[in-house]
């Protein structure tokens, strides 16, 4: 079904010298050979018959005869200019036929024939490659090196953007099949790589509230849930061991006081030279060793967590109350403490947390750790809160990989302001690896696969088709996907029924190939 | 013979009570016998289907398909194995001879079938219904005026009320559903949720299983009063299923809807239905179990769609979309009024040319008689009454034997009345008739016996061609016999009782006219008698360089009053989006001929029972078609599929071949091959068949007259392949079969049946629907483990889409794929012998790869050698029959000649009505030589006779040609008219009796002027030497 229009002949003498000049038979050896044994005088870098990598790839090439489709009147003799006499032995028009006439073949006749083959493919034709011109499939109405329907094994060459065209049969046929066109949304988005995570709190924001004292719990002023500002007192102990504490401070209190009088009187008597350099001495050291037992007894009760001023304030009604508080502003997400417990010292009474920002910990696979890096930035999407994506920094990379679980593990924080994230939740993450670029987004129905690579059907006539291959990026949650390259938001993608165009595009597995096989 | 006839007229009484008798019995047998259209050529074949919904098509032919064709081997008669494993299921068809009963091949098959081991979760192998290609009979649509019904309740109604109900009707084989969606109970598990609880889909599934069942305990007896005990766990509502606890996990109890979502969902979809162009329906199809009365199981089946129509919901509606008692009623139709017509027009001949009503009357009678005889013989054989037993049966031929008998009774009661010149007494009457039937009743046992004898070639036919006319050759002979007896021995009496008492003062003025016009004819004949010869030899000459100007085809097609539609997308296509072309194509048909197709319904898949294994690539479009007094867009059915064809080639994506439902069903049901010529490639890899494939169909397009070549569409189904990597696996402390269970769940696990009162449902476990529209979701899942690592599938397995088998056809246990072609403007048999040298040539087989020959062309060939055997066997025979009547070799030969003279009109007839030659039309030559000889065989008698009386050789010739004319004529015009109904009929069904009858009519009226005209001019050519 391969034909030439009538006045694309003249540029096919440009193609004859081409081919033969590039590669042409030695006419004063063999002037009679056929040209199945002929022997190529030129290097061999040049001849296109010899090597195949050589070929224009534009243009098909007939294996039987050795030579470009479009030049092989073997196959077509309908390509024939009936105008000139055809050497049937050589099959070459008689007037390039070097064979029968040697003196042909050589440079005058090329130089013409090239300056009216290329006048005419300038007004006319289309020149493909190197000066080549298109050869036309009849059936469909398309350049066949573009007829999808005839060669559909051309998709799996095609780079992203190249397409092959799919003529349907008459012009309401993509009405008929319900076809529906539409324009892909422009969006901008980078290279992800989804990962699992879990949300968890943010280690750093996060206490564990324990006695340091054993007790009884004497009163609790936080629940699980409420949120707490710092230093904010959210149980209190009675701790005997906090009495002691207190008792012992305010005893090395007065111990202290009792020596520093001490002293202050050896001193008063050592300047009125009434005591003895001795005495003085004592004194100063027992008031030295007193005034480190306070400060002692000071910082243990510092330890059992009473505030400075608490403890200033120290009355000598030694108490044995010890509150309980907040580290920082946050909430109480655990409570163990029910009132008049024994607690024992390291006995976790509370847990507080701060929710305005969590963790997520990430395991990433082997083979995607050298991708992640402390930055990268991710977004996160929770199946329970489908409207809401977060997005965080990864701030951590393991330097091991789980031995159990073959992962890398990593960390990022996310900000939670409203608190919707919740510890224990699993995230589906997606880890930004390169900058955003511009892209479109079109619905998963409208990406198609032949031999596994990805094809979008764009409109051109009414029933005409590109199957255009594309770069897909990522698949989005909304079922859509990401086209890096190949698609533009001004080409009418047909956005349903693609399949209809694909199995167009493949009709030959149905038994209802192109006919010229 | 004499003595019988004798005999007969002396015991008159006995003779009409006997014919009563018989008369009486076949009115009686005539009420019982089955009615359909067509002839069963389905084989002794058992279907034995398996379901497994989620598995791949190389997974079924492994698991299942082979396991089951191992077991199926040795059996008695068997004939052949094929099988196709498809997604979701298999089907073995085990074909035996015909010499096999069906229920005792089933037997045969159901036995072996038990001891095959198939893997759990598999359904037990079923076996087809016992029913043949013809089985069909009736499809109904149900759907609903209420939007928001959907199809799940849809197909629940179908299958729990109307199905059951409609089973019951007596012959049905079984009531099948298609499309819709059948309902599941699905627990939607997700896989997160299982590892924070710790569990694995083991866990779940093990709890589904182990907390649903009811269990009996035996009776409890106490005060002479025995109660029976029950335990009852079965679950019958999703809170019920929610509230089974999988275990405890750290101290509290996860139950089944902690980990998972339960929900009413739907099976897997193997197939779905859509009519009308207003999207889908459910489909049910009643098949009829074999050897029934398509008639009255439609008939009653209808009954009782109506009698539980007011038990359906209201908004619900059941419409009956194809009924095969419309075609069967059609058909009948056409051979009714055909025969009605051929009788009317005999009696007429015959009152024309005996110019005699009442001895018109009296040779009509064999008419009901000899019906009355072939429907006694049909009864006992078990032959349907079909377009084809009863087509074929022409009065013409029939009434031959009481045309001569009576005509010869008529002329002596004539030719004695005129010697006597007055009224004969009775007895003077029954002396002549007697003397006259005497005369001609050898002739006509010779003839009868012939005519009968010709159709024994017919019953040596195999296969479909044997089984589509065997059934014509007994009726047919059954009819002679007793239109020969009602010749023998009815004719006679009733000539005596009936006959006019007074004669005509002369002959009837066309017979005198005739009988002069004639006589002058014979004499010029004979005269010329080398020119005469010669122009016969000539038209013989003109007629055989026209025979291969014919064309040939098996058998013709019937129409069907209904179109299907087959309609191929490419494999991998989704149920969604098939529906969704189907529905505009359904739509597109009934816009543009609203005039023609009443129904349109498309039906995409398999069915609940697998009769016909498709795949959801393959779509059926079924059209009903409105009576053709309606249509406005075309004349003919051909006319209208060219018509449809040229508006489906617009839509794109879709390859639609036509064909007609039953024509498709035997189709599929014999061979699996639809084209002329089917070339089988078998081998074991399907890369390799691939490649052979295209070979030979490279080679096939080089070779003359190969139209609309076709390669099984094999391969291109996209498949998602996890395949677990046993190393990782280990590593992780993973077993495979915690990778597989997650992989079996993507389709769903079945643990369980949920009862909803008497209905059942299955209880599957799967996962949510993104692990059903995306690769990725797959790869990236975290999978719960046994050892409590929760690691992504993709770290223990690949996970690889690729395109793999979509169909894996088997025959005798190894894989093959078909090259079909269909052979246009050329002889099959030529066309297979330069395919077979290409492509041995071109296309090397690798070691262990076999090409095999099959296809229509396959039947016309065995067809054509049993014929090219019998025939001129029986042909002898007659010649043998003929030589010891005639005692003369000459006299036989010249009588012989009248065949191919009679087949040159056939041959013209059928070349001017553009008819090609066919078994059909075959049958058509064979009946033609019955009657050339028969003819022949009448005038040559009357001639020795004319010589034994001692005239010349000259005038012999003449005066038995001028005696013999009217019956000759009469015999041969009726056996014109007598088929020139079926000739020119266009009714529904009409297509296979016109070539036979075109044939015969053809050939009838060559045979007869030749055999006034050129046997004369042989005999007084070639009968002289033989004088001396």
């Amino acid at each position: 079904m391969m034909s030439l229009k009538p006045r694309l002949f003249l540029p096919l003498i440009l193609l004859a010298l081409l081919a033969l000049g590039g590669c042409k038979d030695r006419p004063a050896q063999s002037p009679a050979s056929s040209t199945s044994a002929h022997v190529h005088d030129v290097a061999g870098e040049t001849c296109f018959i010899e090597d195949a990598a050589k070929r224009d790839p534009g243009r098909l090439w007939c294996k039987e005869h050795g030579r470009y489709e479009d030049r092989c009147w073997e196959c077509h003799s309908e390509l024939r200019d009936a105008d000139r006499p055809y050497c049937e032995e050589h099959g070459l028009y008689e007037d390039e036929c070097f064979l029968c006439d040697p003196a042909r073949g050589k440079a005058p006749a090329a130089g013409d024939a090239a300056g009216d083959a290329a006048g005419n493919a300038s007004e006319e034709v289309p020149p493909t490659g190197e000066g080549g011109t298109e050869l036309f499939c009849d059936e469909h109405q398309v350049p066949e090196h573009q007829c999808g329907v005839c060669q559909p094994q051309l998709a799996d060459e095609l780079s992203a953007g190249e397409a092959l065209l799919v003529r349907l049969p008459s012009m309401r046929s993509a009405e008929l099949a319900g076809l529906a066109v539409g324009h892909a949304e422009e969006s901008q988005s980078g290279t992800t790589i989804s990962l699992l995570g879990e949300v968890r709190y943010d280690g750093n924001r996060l206490a564990r509230l324990t006695p340091l004292a054993d007790g009884v719990i004497a009163e609790i002023r936080a629940d699980v849930g409420q949120v707490v500002a710092r230093g904010e007192t959210l149980a209190v102990i009675n701790s005997p061991a906090a009495a002691v504490a207190k008792a012992g401070y305010r005893t090395s209190i007065h111990t202290e006081q009792r020596a520093a009088a001490a002293l202050a009187r050896s001193e008063q008597l050592q300047q009125e030279d009434i005591g003895s350099r001795r005495a003085l001495e004592e004194a100063r050291a027992e008031h030295g060793s007193a005034a480190v037992a306070v400060s002692l007894a000071r910082q243990g009760l510092l330890t059992l967590g009473l505030r400075e001023a608490e403890i200033d304030g120290l009355g000598d009604s030694a108490t044995s109350g010890l509150a309980l508080r907040a580290p920082f502003a946050g909430t109480v997400v655990e409570r163990n403490a029910v009132l008049g417990a024994a607690v024992t010292s390291g006995e976790a009474l509370f847990e507080v947390a701060d929710l305005s920002q969590m963790w997520v910990e990430l395991s990433v696979p082997e083979e995607a750790a050298p991708k992640i890096a402390v930055g990268t930035p991710v977004q996160l999407r929770v199946r329970t809160l489908p409207s809401d994506s977060p997005t965080g920094q990864v701030t951590w990379v393991a330097p091991v990989v789980d031995e159990k679980t073959r992962m890398v593990r990593a960390r990022a924080v996310v900000p939670n302001p409203h608190g919707a994230l919740r510890q224990g939740m699993f995230a589906d993450v997606s880890a930004v690896l390169d900058a955003s670029t511009d892209s479109v987004l079109l619905p998963a129905s409208a990406v198609h696969r032949l031999s596994d690579l990805p094809f979008v059907f764009v409109q051109q006539e009414a029933d005409l088709f590109a199957a255009r291959r594309v770069e897909v990026g990522d698949r989005l949650p909304s079922d859509e996907y990401v086209i890096r390259t190949g698609i533009s938001a001004d080409d009418s993608v047909v956005l349903t029924g693609g399949f209809t165009l694909k199995s167009a595009l493949l009709a030959s597995r149905l038994g209802a190939g192109c006919a010229d096989d | 013979m004499t003595a019988l006839v004798h005999a007969a007229l002396h015991n008159r009484l006995l003779v009409l009570v006997l014919f009563g008798v018989a008369c009486l019995a076949g009115v009686v047998r005539l009420a019982q016998l089955p009615v359909d259209a067509f002839p069963d050529t389905t084989p002794v074949q058992v279907q034995v289907n398996t379901v497994a919904p989620a598995l791949s098509p190389e997974e079924i032919e492994q698991q299942i398909t082979l396991p089951v064709e191992l077991s199926i081997g040795g059996l008695p008669g068997l004939q052949s194995v094929r099988s196709v494993s498809k997604f979701g299921f298999s089907q073995v068809v085990v074909t035996f001879g015909d010499e096999v009963k069906i229920i005792d091949a089933r037997q045969y098959v159901a036995e072996r079938l038990a001891s095959v081991e198939l893997p759990t979760g598999v359904a037990r192998p079923t076996l087809g219904p016992i029913a043949t290609g013809l089985g069909e009979v009736f499809h109904y649509i149900v759907r609903s005026d209420d939007p928001d019904r959907t199809t799940e309740e849809l197909r629940t109604i179908h299958d729990w009320v109307i199905k059951p109900e409609l089973r019951k009707v007596a012959g049905v084989a079984e009531v099948n559903s298609w499309g819709g969606l059948e309902r599941q109970f699905h627990v939607i598990v997700e896989p997160d949720a299982l590892i924070a609880h710790g569990f694995t889909f083991g866990d779940l599934t093990a709890a589904l299983r182990r907390n649903n069942a009811n269990v009996g305990g035996g009776q409890i007896t106490s005060a002479g009063e025995a109660s029976v005990v029950r335990g009852i766990a079965r679950v019958g509502s999703l809170s019920e299923i929610e509230n089974i606890l999988i275990a405890a996990s750290d101290g509290t109890p996860v139950r089944v809807r902690d980990v998972a979502t339960v929900a009413m969902g739907a099976e897997i979809r193997r197939g779905a239905v859509s009519s009308h162009g207003e999207g889908e329906v459910v489909l049910g199809l009643a098949f009829m179990l074999m050897g029934e009365n398509s008639h009255t199981v439609t008939r009653h089946l209808r009954a009782r769609l109506d009698s539980i129509r007011p038990s359906l919901p209201e908004d619900l509606v059941v419409e009956v979309v194809y009924d095969r008692t419309t075609l069967v009623d059609q058909v009948i139709n056409t051979v009714q009024h055909n025969l009605v017509v051929a009788a009317v027009l005999v009696l007429l001949v015959l009152f024309a040319l005996l110019g005699n009503l009442r001895a018109g009357l009296l040779v009509a009678v064999v008419i009901p008689i000899s019906m009355l005889f072939a429907v006694q013989g049909m009864h006992e054989f078990a032959i349907a009454a079909s377009l084809l037993s009863l087509g074929a049966i022409d009065f013409g031929i029939l009434v031959d034997g009481s045309v001569v008998m009576t005509e010869s009774n008529l002329r002596a009661l004539r030719t004695r009345q005129r010697q006597l010149g007055r009224r004969l007494s009775d007895d003077e009457r029954l002396q002549a008739v007697a003397e006259s039937s005497a005369k001609v009743v050898r002739p006509i046992v010779f003839g009868m016996a012939i005519i009968t004898l010709v159709f024994v070639p017919i019953l040596t036919l195999e296969g479909i061609e044997g089984k589509m006319f065997r059934p014509m050759a007994w009726t047919f002979i059954f009819a002679s016999v007793g239109a020969l007896l009602t010749a023998v021995f009815l004719s006679p009496i009733l000539s005596y009782y009936l006959l006019p008492r007074r004669a005509p003062r002369a002959e009837g003025r066309i017979a005198s006219l005739l009988s002069s016009g004639y006589g002058r004819l014979v004499e010029a004949a004979l005269r010329r008698r080398t020119t005469v010869i010669g122009s016969a030899a000539a038209l013989l000459v003109l007629a055989l360089l026209l025979v291969p100007r014919l064309g040939g085809e098996f058998v013709p097609h019937l129409s069907e009053g209904s179109l299907v539609a087959n309609a191929i997308r490419l494999a991998g296509v989704s149920v969604d989006e098939s529906l969704r072309s189907n529905t505009r194509i359904e739509a597109l048909l009934l816009a543009e001929f609203p005039d023609e197709v009443e129904h349109v319904w498309s039906r995409i898949g398999t069915a609940e029972v697998a009769t016909d294994p498709m795949g959801l690539e393959l779509t059926d479009i079924f059209m009903k078609l409105r009576p053709r007094e309606q249509w406005t867009r075309a004349g003919t059915q051909a006319e209208l599929v060219t018509a449809m064809q040229g508006l489906v080639a617009e839509m794109p994506g879709v390859n639609i071949v036509f064909t007609q439902p039953i024509e498709m069903r035997m189709n599929e049901m014999v061979s699996g091959i639809r084209s002329d010529v089917g070339i089988k490639i078998i081998g074991d890899d399907f890369d390799e068949l691939l490649v052979l494939a295209d070979a030979v169909q490279q080679q096939l397009l080089l070779v003359e007259g190969a139209q609309d070549i076709s390669v099984d569409q094999v391969t291109g189904q996209p498949t998602t392949t996890v395949t677990v990597n046993q190393a990782r696996i280990g590593r992780y402390g993973v077993a495979a079969d915690e990778v597989l269970q997650f992989v079996e769940a993507i389709g769903g696990i079945r643990v369980g049946e949920v009862y909803e009162g008497q209905r059942v449902f299955p209880l599957v476990v799967r996962l949510p629907d993104r692990f059903r529209k995306d690769a990725g979701a797959i790869q990236a899942v975290r999978l719960p483990s046994l050892s409590g690592a929760s690691v992504p599938l993709s770290a223990l397995a690949d996970v690889t889409t690729e395109e793999a088998a979509s169909t894996i056809n088997r025959e005798w246990g190894r894989r093959l794929i078909r090259v079909q072609t269909n052979v246009g403007g050329r002889d099959p048999a030529s066309f297979v012998a330069e395919a077979r040298a290409r492509i041995r040539e071109a296309v090397p087989l690798p070691e262990g790869y076999v090409i095999e020959w099959g296809g229509q062309f396959e039947n016309l060939r065995r067809a054509q050698l049993r014929l090219a055997v019998v025939v001129p066997a029986v042909l002898l025979l007659v010649f043998v029959l003929l030589y010891f009547s005639l005692k003369r070799l000459r006299d036989v030969l010249i009588i012989y000649s009248g065949i191919p003279l009679a087949a040159v009109g056939a041959v013209l007839a059928l070349w001017l009505r553009g008819i090609p030659f066919s078994v059909s039309a075959a049958v058509g030559f064979i009946a033609l030589s019955g009657i050339a000889v028969l003819n022949g065989q009448i005038l040559i008698e009357a001639i020795r006779e004319q010589l034994e009386a001692g005239l010349s050789l000259h005038s012999s010739v003449i005066e038995a040609a001028k005696t013999r004319l009217r019956p000759v004529l009469a015999t041969g015009i009726t056996d014109a008219v007598g088929f020139l109904p079926m000739a020119i009929s266009t009714g529904v069904g009409s297509e296979v009796q016109r070539p036979l009858a075109t044939v015969v009519i053809g050939g009838v009226v060559t045979s007869t002027v030749l055999t006034l005209v050129v046997l004369p001019a042989l005999y007084a050519a070639f009968g002289r030497r033989s004088e001396t």
